[in-house]
Order: C-alpha cells, then sequence, then structure tokens
C-alpha cells in the first residue's frame, strides 16, 4: 500500500499515522485481556479482600 | 471528567464474569480522566503472590492485564493532594482517605469529578462532600447495560 504525501505535510501524516497505531494497539490490548480474562478464577469476595488490604496498607503508608 | 477510582474496581477487572475492564475503557474512550492515590498500584503490585493464587493465571498474563491497567488509570502522587489529606481523614473510614482527598483536591480545581466505588460505607460518610459513582451506575450512564 502506498500513501502519497503532499509536500511539506510529511510530518504531520507521521504523528497521524503514530496516534491511529496507538489507538489499533491499545484495541490489540484490550482484546488479548479479555481473553486472559477467560482463565481468571478470581472471585468478587476475593477482589474485595484484596481491595480491603491494599487500601489500609496505603491508607497506613499516608499517615507515615 | 474525571473519575477517582477505588482499588476494588482495579481488582474487580480481574474477574472473569465481570465488566469492570470493559467499563474502564469505555471510560476512557468517553472523555473520563480515570486516576487513583499513590501508593495503590504499588501496593497492588506487592500482593502478587495472592493474586496469582486467585485468579490462577500465569504470572506474564496477570502482568499483561496490569500493565494495560496502569496505562489507563494514573497515579497521582501524594504531594499534589497532601494538604487535602486532613479534611478528609475527618470524613472518611480510615481505609478510604486518600480517595477522598485526591476528590477534594479536584474539586477545588473546580474539576467535575467523582468517585467510582461500590464501598456503601465510604459512600454514606463521604458523599456530602463529593459525588460517587457505582459500577453499576456508571455501566448504565455508559449504555453498558
Amino acid at each position: 500500500m502506498r500513501l502519497e504525501v503532499p509536500k511539506g505535510l510529511e510530518p504531520k501524516v507521521e504523528l497521524a499515522i503514530e496516534r491511529v497505531l496507538n489507538m489499533f494497539l491499545r484495541e490489540i490490548k484490550f482484546e488479548i485481556a479479555k481473553e486472559i480474562l477467560k482463565e481468571s478464577e478470581l472471585s468478587e469476595e476475593q477482589a474485595r479482600e484484596l481491595a480491603k488490604e491494599v487500601n489500609l496498607s496505603a491508607a497506613k503508608r499516608h499517615l507515615e | 471528567m474525571l473519575l477517582i477510582v477505588d482499588a476494588e474496581v482495579i481488582f474487580a477487572c480481574l474477574i472473569k464474569r465481570g465488566f469492570s475492564l470493559e467499563l474502564v475503557k469505555i471510560a476512557k474512550d468517553s472523555g473520563y480522566r480515570l486516576v487513583t492515590p499513590e501508593y495503590v498500584f504499588e501496593e497492588i503490585r506487592r500482593r502478587e503472590d495472592k493474586l496469582l493464587k486467585y485468579s490462577k493465571l500465569e504470572r506474564s498474563k496477570l502482568w499483561f492485564i496490569l500493565f494495560l491497567l496502569l496505562s489507563e488509570i494514573e497515579s497521582i502522587p501524594r504531594e499534589e493532594y497532601r494538604e487535602f489529606e486532613e479534611e478528609a481523614r475527618e470524613n472518611a473510614p480510615l481505609e478510604d482517605f486518600p480517595y477522598l482527598a485526591l476528590a477534594l483536591k479536584f474539586k477545588r480545581l473546580r474539576e467535575d469529578v467523582r468517585i467510582w466505588s461500590n464501598d456503601s460505607e465510604f459512600r454514606r460518610k463521604s458523599e456530602k462532600l463529593v459525588s460517587f459513582v457505582s459500577t453499576k451506575e456508571l455501566a448504565l450512564e455508559l449504555g453498558v447495560i
């Protein structure tokens, strides 16, 4: 595939391509994450337990 | 618009049948900025062993999702909200006050800020100062459910 870029617009086109590629990569990452999550056995209860621990530890560090 | 994300929401992103991860993506696509106080991601990292044990995911797969979350949710340095900690301590359960302090900082900056949390006690105690949204409410708002 070839893209004809008018003279002087090359830097803008490069930036646009980079932006589109980043968006595309992000979409792919979320798709991969969804596939990974199919294997996860983490329960809501365990998530709550871990969150409680994290919040308490983070709060304590804020008190130091 | 700004959402302060509770650690429970971050962990919920690792649940198979949950839709929190999808919500993170849709919220960002809808223009929300997602933030969390300093130390939250660090403390999550410290619980890697438990997360691996509970989720039964391979380490590389777990970290793939955690890195994705790190790229979507900004960790705000404590220095930026330290001055609001005292007020937050008086108006939130001990384990939740950093979230409220961060919210108060953005409120002072006249940002449209809400705390994304499913903790009813935290909400009851702090809602007089800052708005809250639960995962279900956010999903309804963004048309996910």
